[in-house]
């Protein structure tokens, strides 16, 4: 589903350029949760925002469902096919849960009635129960605020789901809730789950494990290949 | 979803309202106050009108003079004077006498006049007539006179009664100074009676009035030139006076030379247009100061939106980045956010605008308005676009 060959990514500041990421090939498929292991600066995240097409690699083609990446409107890219999982949830402070999990919907233009069905049944798999969604996402524990922004993720319809360090700010409770959504999502709906993590919990449940080393990147584990 | 956002955040947008509304308010004034010295401006030819009166060289007739008649007419036809004062003195008794028996018999006042302002000393309240009736009869060539109460009482005269007056007109001459000549003999009606006249000086002005087209028919009956004693007018357009002037030095007039001779000639044109000038130049100047301010004005406003914008939605921007993230396009994140400012502004003009309306007019309050949500929102939205430029998506990665 999303194919990346020989992939680079060089950042060029006024005193250095740095080469984030080296010539990454890789095949994420659908229905597996890759984990992106690594020390910080070695390039995970760089290359989970060259995925998410937040930015475009310097040379290499990024390729999902047979089209590059460049080719694309990477705006259109990010609302409907990729969504992110954040550290720090990033749910808008201003809306609710039900209305932070109707919002990649209402900007696709879905009516209300089928955004709300769809955002409460959503709520529902995550495990937020009714009386959490009309509250604001300060009102929430981390791990509900982490399960609201799973929610949200699936809600714009993509299949694939781009996690940054999901677990990173959870308890060991909540950390085993977001796995295992994050599992059933690739398990259960055929999601594309990519999650880069510091986390040894994460990488151990994850099917694939990825290593990034100075921007190198290199397939530790892959459980779907046995 | 807009909305949503301003009713959730309370506080920031009651002090964008407020902010608006103040703005609104503070720009009516200024504008109703360039509005206000304009209108005065504008108004000021009639506040202030510029009177003008012929005389002698060196001023010291205004009356008593040789105007010739073309001229006064030149000047009529061009448009360029207005409310003209013209009288024509004369002596005349009553019925008809010998030219030797002057002495005796030419001993009333005559004068000739267009209207009640132009003789010195009488207003309109001192003639027995409605204004309506005044103004008929000094237009109107009719054979009819206004005579003094004191010489009806001492003559045993009535309203109504027709009187023969036997008109003689003065010959002004610089060598052998007053002179008379006869002119015709009129049969007139006295139409009303008017309180004595008097000048300054205690000098009986006037004993009877006709209507100045009255005494011209007669010069013109008997060929004999026409030239008034007394000129007076208001300039038609102030604001035009450098023509003005020169088109009265066409004509020949002169400015007064206080060190020139005695003369009966009308040929200075004094104007008494020094307030005028001066009133004029103060409005200009303050309408032409406060007028130079007013695209500083309008750029210290787009920068106060786009300030007030921007320090009222930094604390959103990781909203906008988030938007973003969630494949909002660029365009449209800076039109949400702008929408939601101009949401705000609205009733805060509406406000202001209210306000506003207790001390300017309806049509400026609007254009202030205009001017406010233009400038305003100019500023928010190259806040709003610069906002959106600077999101960098990637600040949401790795942030605890």
């Amino acid at each position: 589903m999303i194919k990346i060959e020989n992939v680079s990514y060089t950042y060029q500041s006024k005193y250095q350029t740095m080469k984030a990421v080296k010539n990454a090939t890789y095949s994420f498929e659908p229905g597996v949760m890759y984990a992106i292991t690594g020390r910080s600066g070695s390039g995970k995240s760089t290359l989970l925002s060259l995925l998410a097409g937040l930015d475009l690699p310097t040379s290499g083609t990024i390729c999902v469902d047979g089209e590059d990446i460049r080719s694309i409107n990477r705006d259109v890219y990010r609302m409907k096919k990729a969504s992110m999982i954040y550290q720090a949830f990033h749910l808008f402070p201003l809306l609710t849960v039900m209305e932070n999990v109707t919002f990649p919907m209402e900007i696709q233009k879905l009516p209300g009635n089928q955004a709300k069905e769809r955002a409460a049944s959503l709520l529902e798999k995550v495990g937020l129960k009714e009386d959490t969604w009309r509250k604001f996402p300060h009102m929430l524990s981390g791990g509900e605020q982490q399960r609201a922004a799973v929610a949200r993720a699936v809600a714009a319809g993509g299949r694939i789901i781009l996690a940054d360090e999901p677990t990173g700010n959870l308890d060991s409770e909540n950390e085993e809730v977001i796995i295992e959504l994050l599992k059933g999502l690739a398990h259960e709906d055929g999601f594309v789950v990519i999650v880069v993590t510091h986390n040894d919990t994460v990488a151990e449940a994850a099917d694939a494990v990825l290593k990034m080393s100075d921007g190198e990147l290199s397939e530790v584990r892959n459980d779907c290949k046995k | 979803m807009m909305i949503r956002n301003i009713s959730r955040s309370k506080k920031k947008s009651t002090i964008t309202i407020l902010l608006v509304m103040l703005l609104t308010v503070v720009l009516n004034a200024y504008i109703g106050n360039i509005a206000v010295n304009m209108s005065q401006l504008q108004a000021l030819p009639d506040a202030v009108p510029v009177y003008c009166q012929i005389t002698n060289l060196n001023g010291t007739r205004a009356s008593g003079l040789v105007i010739e008649e073309s001229l006064i007419r030149k000047m009529e036809d061009s448009g360029c004077i207005k409310d003209g004062a013209y009288t024509i003195r004369m002596m005349g008794g009553i019925g008809a006498f010998e030219l030797e028996d002057w002495k005796a018999n030419l001993n009333l006042f005559i004068t000739g006049a267009n209207r009640v302002e132009a003789i010195p000393g009488l207003g309109a309240e001192d003639i027995a007539l409605s204004a309506g009736e005044q103004e008929a009869f000094f237009r109107s060539s009719d054979e009819k006179c206004i005579v003094s109460s004191s010489l009806m009482k001492e003559r045993g005269w009535k309203i109504g009664d027709t009187i023969q007056l036997n008109l003689y007109y003065y010959i002004y001459d610089d060598r052998e100074g007053i002179l008379c000549r006869p002119l015709t003999l009129i049969d007139v009606e006295i139409a009303a009676q008017m309180e004595p006249v008097f000048s300054a000086d205690g000098q009986n002005v006037t004993d009877i009035l006709l209507p100045l087209k009255t005494v011209q028919a007669c010069f013109e009956s008997q060929g004999i030139p026409c030239s008034m004693d007394s000129a007076s007018f208001y300039m038609a357009d102030p604001f035009q006076m450098n023509a003005f002037k020169d088109y009265m030095r066409e004509l020949g007039f002169l400015e007064k030379a206080p060190d020139a001779g005695d003369s009966y000639k009308g040929i200075a044109l004094t104007m008494r247009d020094t307030i005028f000038i001066s009133s004029a130049e103060n409005l200009e100047e303050t309408v032409a100061v406060m007028e130079a301010f007013f695209p500083p004005i309008c750029i210290f406003l787009v920068l106060i939106g786009g300030a007030a914008s921007f320090l009222l939605t930094i604390s959103r921007k990781k909203e906008i980045t988030l938007m973003r993230a969630l494949g909002v396009s660029a365009a449209r994140c800076a039109a949400v956010m702008w929408g939601e400012q101009m949401l705000l502004t609205l009733p805060g003009l509406l406000a202001g605008g209210g306000i506003s309306l207790m001390f300017g007019e309806l049509h400026t309050v609007l254009a202030t308005c205009g001017v406010v949500f233009l400038a305003y929102m100019a500023g928010v939205l190259g806040t709003m676009c610069w906002m959106v430029h600077k999101t960098s998506i990637q600040i949401l990665l790795g942030e605890e």
